[in-house]
């Protein structure tokens, strides 16, 4: 079975997201809870519409310690997660430290949140309206008629996971870790706990065992992880063996884990044992702590699938200009005019989306030494191909060997 | 508005009115502009008054040509550097996906034999631009734009020109 694929929803990405190519290339719909909470009624008409299955994303650190400018989504969700941060919130505190989440904080967040995501489909009776408004759409997009859609028949599904608050933390046993721990052991007290999805933080691979062991018995054996200082392309290559010897071990054979923020790598992952990864429609394929708050639209930018990286899209036609074996041929790429300096936004999530469709399928179903053998084989293609540009044009492709190195050695 | 009409050019041509190299090129005197948009404002201070142009335009995503011109001739972008040129070859040469012939404007004092060969090399035009006047070092190819950026471009130039 191929690892499972959760894509972050975002506004600007609605019409991509109706598209029968795009919702075939992905599992699970990550709503974070921003967007859920802000455009509430709009979201969950489309959420709902569309019969995808889907989590909410508490998105929580968005108030831990530099709060700088509160964007109007960041009060809609802290109301829907505590009264108390709320107010803290509007009353102008700029820095939310580990003493403003009191335990009872804590248990209004976890009450609030969890009812939030259990009673999410349950309002589907009072935005019946919308929701017609988001059929039609998706029948438009999908020519067929809007009887004929799952949603039509009331087949309002609640989200696959519950996921609990959560903090970020740089180390397992930090303060803030602390109130990861208080999270999970109020959630397992309650007669739900078995439903409730802990989210696992930590900054470095090698806290992830103790990370996972400290996980109470009772909560649902679904686990996401999000590694903060982590990126799959800047990682150096220990960083990389170790996260694959830690599922390579079975350590985590108890739980379906999945990584918040992943790319190619983590697909690649899924060969080992990790049971889905998360990222945007060609964004968010890692994430930083304390960087969260700098989100916003995702760039305009194509991802090269023969090297599992983003470019310009007019460095990605200069470098397939010179070197075609690199080009992509799925269906948006492939048409006699496509040209990548030419796509259009949709057309480059469309893309992005079977895309990653075709790593998934790709590294499920070829052996370690293919999955590597791909990799160095479109890296050395792409530094050929550099030689011939602009020297501030030739990608950086070290990423490859060392991943390479990684899944073959893995086997 | 302009009802300029632009035809793909077919062959090579120095777009700009600005002097070109005569016996070689030899390096203006004068004060180096201090900013990158000092430089965009020396190059358009000298572009024909009834020049058809427009600046920060726009292509795809967060890209942007500093400047662009318009003529029948054909359509033209410049890339401005104040002092990484090898920055600024790279985004000129990204630029030939979008117009017909792209330049880099560097100030007088920037421009010496590497980043003259490296224009060479990838079709690009160079402009040495100084306080007393703008020359051209080098010619453009003629690039093979993306007809869509193309006439995006086309459209802007020709509603936001002066």
């Amino acid at each position: 079975m191929a690892i499972r694929h959760f894509v972050a929803y975002g506004n600007s990405d609605q019409a991509s997201f109706r598209s029968e190519e795009v919702q075939g290339a992905f599992d699970f719909l990550t709503v974070p809870g921003t967007i859920a909470t802000y455009y509430a009624e709009a979201t969950a008409a489309f959420v709902l519409s569309s019969g995808l299955d889907y989590v909410i994303d508490p998105r929580t650190p968005l108030f831990q310690e530099y709060v700088a400018e509160p964007r109007a989504s960041h009060y809609s969700l802290a109301a829907s997660l505590s009264g108390e941060l709320h107010d803290r919130l509007s009353g102008g505190a700029t820095n939310l430290g580990v003493h403003d989440f009191t335990r009872q904080v804590l248990e209004e967040m976890v009450s609030s949140f969890v009812e939030f995501q259990q009673t999410y489909s349950e309002q589907a009776s009072q935005i019946q309206e919308r929701i017609g408004r988001y059929q039609a759409l998706l029948a438009e997009a999908r020519g067929v008629p809007a009887e004929r859609l799952s949603s039509s028949r009331g087949d309002y599904r609640p989200p696959s996971f519950i996921l609990l608050p959560y903090f970020a933390c740089r180390r397992v046993g930090d303060d803030w870790w602390e109130l990861n721990a208080e999270v999970w052991r109020l959630a397992a007290e309650r007669a739900d706990s078995p439903e409730l999805s802990p989210v696992v933080v930590v900054s470095y691979v090698e806290d992830l065992p103790k990370a996972i062991d400290a996980i109470p018995t009772g909560l649902a054996s679904t686990v996401m992880i999000w590694l903060t200082n982590f990126d799959e392309r800047t990682a150096r290559f220990d960083a990389l063996e170790r996260l694959w010897e830690f599922f390579a071990r079975g350590d985590t054979s108890a739980y379906y884990v999945v990584n918040m923020y992943g790319g190619y790598f983590s697909v690649c992952l899924g060969r080992v044992g990790l049971w889905g990864f998360n990222n945007g429609l060609g964004y968010s394929e890692s994430r930083g702590w304390p960087e969260l708050a700098a989100t916003g639209a995702a760039p305009a930018r194509y991802y090269i699938p023969s090297l599992h990286m983003f470019m310009s899209t007019r460095a990605a036609q200069s470098l397939i200009d010179m070197e075609p074996e690199l080009a992509c041929t799925c269906r948006v790429c492939s048409g006699p005019e496509a040209r990548i300096d030419s796509l259009h936004y949709h057309d480059l999530k469309t893309h992005f989306a079977l895309a990653r469709k075709w790593e998934i399928e790709f590294a499920s179903g070829h052996g370690g030494d293919d999955v590597a053998g791909q990799m160095v084989e479109g890296a050395e293609m792409a530094e050929r191909a550099g030689e011939l540009l602009p020297i501030r044009l030739r990608p950086d492709v070290d990423f490859l060997y060392r991943w390479a190195d990684v899944v073959r050695d893995a086997g | 508005m302009s009802t300029l009409k632009v035809e793909r050019p077919t062959e090579s041509h120095n777009p700009l009115g600005w002097a070109p190299r005569e016996n070689g090129w030899s390096r203006p005197r004068g004060a180096a502009p201090g900013t990158e948009l000092s430089l965009v404002g020396l190059l358009t201070a000298r572009l024909p008054a009834d020049a058809t142009w427009a600046s920060e335009c726009a292509v795809q995503g967060r890209a942007r040509i500093d400047v662009c011109l318009l003529e029948e001739a054909g359509l033209t972008g410049i890339e401005a550097k104040l002092y990484d040129w090898r920055r600024g070859i790279g985004q000129a040469y990204l630029n030939r996906y979008s117009v017909d012939y792209s330049f880099l404007a560097l100030p007088a004092s920037q421009v010496g034999p590497r980043v003259v060969g490296e224009a060479n090399r990838f079709g690009l035009g160079l402009l040495a631009v100084a306080q007393s006047r703008v020359s051209v070092v080098n010619e453009p190819e003629l690039a093979v734009p993306s007809p869509t950026t193309r006439a995006l471009l086309i459209a802007r130039c020709s509603g936001d020109g002066s």
